[in-house]
């Protein structure tokens, strides 16, 4: 029984999200596993991982919302991530032609 | 010949011309690499040129500690 489980908090220790907490959503083998959270969701090295004592009752692949709520109760406020407007849906300015 | 400068911030560069006279030619210093605040090694990723989000790793600390440093303080924090 390894420490990095589903549901497992951690701290990024390395990285773009360096000091970050994050969950483990998914164990993929002895070194990858999926995590989410403050972080990225991304595949990420156990050894870039620091795991702590608690853990968040998560089932595996839990999506993006219940790793939020999950966060909530820690009362950590994940950013909500606005939907990207597509480019052609913007409305085209007319350039005036001199 | 009016000498330009006495600040030694330039670098001097002997040269000689076609015409034979010998000049100095003044270039600017490099800059010397970023060290790493903790352990005092040269940090890598630091680059000179570039845009100010280029120069430097995107990690939080990027430019100012070592990743090593920055993950050994990472985990000191976590265990805290």
């Amino acid at each position: 029984m390894s420490l990095f489980e589903t549901g497992r908090l951690c701290v990024k220790i390395a990285g773009r999200d360096a000091g970050a907490k994050c969950v483990v959503i998914d164990v993929m083998n002895r070194n990858y596993v999926l995590v989410d959270g403050q972080t990225r969701r991304r595949k990420c090295n156990v050894q870039h991982l620091e795991p702590l004592q608690t853990t968040l009752p998560l089932t595996k692949n839990a999506s993006h919302d219940a790793v939020t709520k999950a966060f909530a109760e820690l009362g950590i406020t994940l950013p909500v991530k606005k939907a990207k407007t597509k480019a052609s849906s913007k409305p085209v300015q007319k350039r005036k032609v001199k | 010949m009016k000498w330009p400068t006495k600040s030694r911030s330039k670098r001097r560069i002997m040269r000689r011309t076609p015409g034979g006279r010998n000049v100095v030619h003044l270039k600017p210093r490099k800059q010397s690499k970023a060290h790493c605040a903790v352990c005092r090694q040269a940090l890598k990723g630091v680059a000179q040129k570039g845009a100010a989000s280029e120069k430097r790793p995107s990690r939080p600390y990027g430019g100012y500690l070592c990743s090593a440093c920055v993950r050994q303080m990472m985990i000191e924090r976590a265990r805290a």
